[in-house]
């Protein structure tokens, strides 16, 4: 199956571990939603499944095709499953012109044509007129937002089959995050494409989001179906006893006690359905109130 | 492409621009100095393009090592390169340019120098062999800065200038004491002193070339 995996994934700086031992299949033609708090390990994790960084522990292979004859290649190293990989990292510009911030827009994009095989120059073309893109300017002349426009295009014209982005949308205005995710729909459309976006503005990416991965503290928490997330964990709210019944058997996230009263985020089985009764008030949650309720402690 | 060829094609066109840059520079503090020497562009040219090319040839080496390892060289492994294959075509696209203007310099010094011209074969292995030391001097300033950071690594850069300049200085008095026959030798056989040093220095940039490559193999790419 056309997929990139990662097995037993373990980084470490010096006596830091800061992942532990993750295992992650990503399919081919899905779009996920990498979510983690600051520190949480995302940039780390797409720079390894991306080749870009090596792991302490563990192996990322990727599969090329859909036969299942064909062994998987190994990504580290190995320069025909790097051409199947794009991850377009947040810059992050500091200390003037020394350095990266020397370069012009222009000569950073001449780089990822001359690098990805596949790399679209009409795409980058039309991105850099939709994004109102000075390509002459330094980079550290631009701003958070604009130098996210700048890996935007590097990675939606890079036409790799598995495209990562870090945090995107970073300092985006509200119009330009839209854009980003038209124009980042409309090319998954077309080519079937792989996008791992990592983002801290869940709810308005949540949409585009076929599957959602949370990390939480180099652990890979939870990996499925957005819309089945979101239909399976609903907040219970009611007397202690009565929630403390729903909660019996059921995995509970972020429990609140106020007074005699209980609040917590319950996660149904598949296909179950949770009423509202006299005792109990059962709410929806969104993707981020998810997030936010996972990132405790499970009751 | 393969992912060499492409790692060739990029770096020969960065560092050719960088190159261009600075031959356009050198042409133009040229014309500048001519203004106040009667307008004479060529003779001022023609004076001055040895020193200037090699002064500029000689700092861009330095400079190249650690510029290009700490900026373009992770902009090229974030774009799926493999990191042998853009350290090679760092090195490749380096050296030619490097060494045709060295080149250029000297065939610039033996048309403006007649009287130095029957001691050019001679002297071509020379040439080659101080450039590579070079490149093994811009190597270790960029695998020191690399690995210990940049305030560090110029410290134990320069203590490592120190010891090889004692060790020649010890080197030195003890081949020219008196009753000593290596430098007479050597120097009434300039041609085979032009090619150890040249050897000499091929060895050293092989060495710096081979650290650099230790120094990225597993190294966590930042930006």
């Amino acid at each position: 199956m056309n997929t990139l995996e990662c097995k037993g994934i373990v980084k470490k700086f010096g006596s830091n571990e800061v992942l532990h031992g993750i295992d992650l299949t990503l399919e081919r033609g899905k779009i996920y939603g990498l979510i983690g708090r600051n520190g949480a390990g995302k940039t780390t994790l797409l720079s390894i499944a991306s080749g870009q960084n090596p792991a302490t522990a563990g192996e990322v292979t990727v599969s090329a095709s859909d036969d299942i004859a064909a062994q998987p290649l190994k990504v580290w190293d190995n320069q025909d499953a790097l051409d199947l990989i794009c991850f377009s990292r947040e810059l992050n510009i500091t200390g003037g012109n020394a350095g990266v911030g020397g370069l012009k827009v222009k000569d950073y994009l001449k780089a990822a044509q001359t690098y990805f095989p596949n790399y679209d120059k009409a795409l980058e073309d039309r991105l850099v007129k939709e994004f109102e893109l000075d390509v002459k300017k330094r980079l550290s002349k631009l701003s958070k937002g604009m130098l996210s426009m700048v890996t935007i295009i590097v990675a939606l014209a890079s036409k790799a089959p598995y495209t990562f982005f870090d945090e995107p949308v970073a300092g985006l205005d509200v119009v330009a995050r839209e854009t980003f995710y038209k124009i980042a729909l409309e090319e998954f459309s077309e080519s079937g494409r792989t996008f791992v976006i990592s983002t801290h503005i869940i709810e308005e990416a949540a949409d585009i989001f076929e599957e959602v991965l949370f990390l939480d503290k180099g652990k890979i928490i939870l990996k499925e179906n957005t819309q089945e997330l979101v239909e399976r964990v609903v907040h219970v709210s009611g007397k202690e006893e009565d929630v403390d019944a729903i909660c019996e058997g059921r995995k509970v996230y972020h429990v609140e006690k106020i007074g005699r009263s209980k609040a917590a985020a319950v996660m149904l089985e598949p296909g179950e359905e949770l009423k509202n009764t006299a005792d109990i008030t059962v709410q929806p949650m969104n993707l981020q109130q998810i997030f936010v309720a996972m990132c405790g402690k499970e009751a | 492409m393969t992912g060499l060829e492409r790692n060739i094609k990029y770096w020969f066109f960065y560092i050719g621009k960088t190159m261009g840059l600075t031959y356009l520079m050198i042409i133009g503090i040229c014309a500048f100095m001519s203004f106040f020497d009667g307008g004479n562009f060529m003779e001022v040219f023609s004076k001055n393009i040895v020193t200037y090319l090699i002064m500029a040839s000689g700092m861009s080496i330095m400079a190249f090592g650690f510029m290009n390892i700490t900026t373009i060289f992770p902009i090229t492994v974030s774009c799926s390169s493999r990191r042998s294959s853009s350290l090679i075509g760092m090195n490749v696209a380096q050296h030619v340019f490097c060494l045709l203007s060295f080149a250029f310099a000297f065939a610039c010094f033996l048309y403006i120098s007649p009287d130095s011209r029957p001691y050019a074969g001679a002297a071509a292995p020379l040439v080659v062999g101080v450039v590579c030391v070079l490149f093994f001097m811009g190597n270790i300033v960029a695998f020191l800065s690399d690995r210990f950071g940049r305030g560090l690594g110029m410290v134990l850069y320069f203590v490592f200038v120190m010891v090889v300049c004692v060790g020649a200085i010890f080197v030195g008095m003890a081949a020219t004491k008196k009753g000593s026959t290596l430098i007479p030798a050597l120097l009434t056989n300039f041609g085979a002193l032009s090619v150890i040093i040249c050897a000499a220095g091929i060895i050293l940039d092989a060495i710096g070339i081979w650290l650099l490559a230790v120094g990225i193999k597993n190294k966590d790419i930042k930006f």
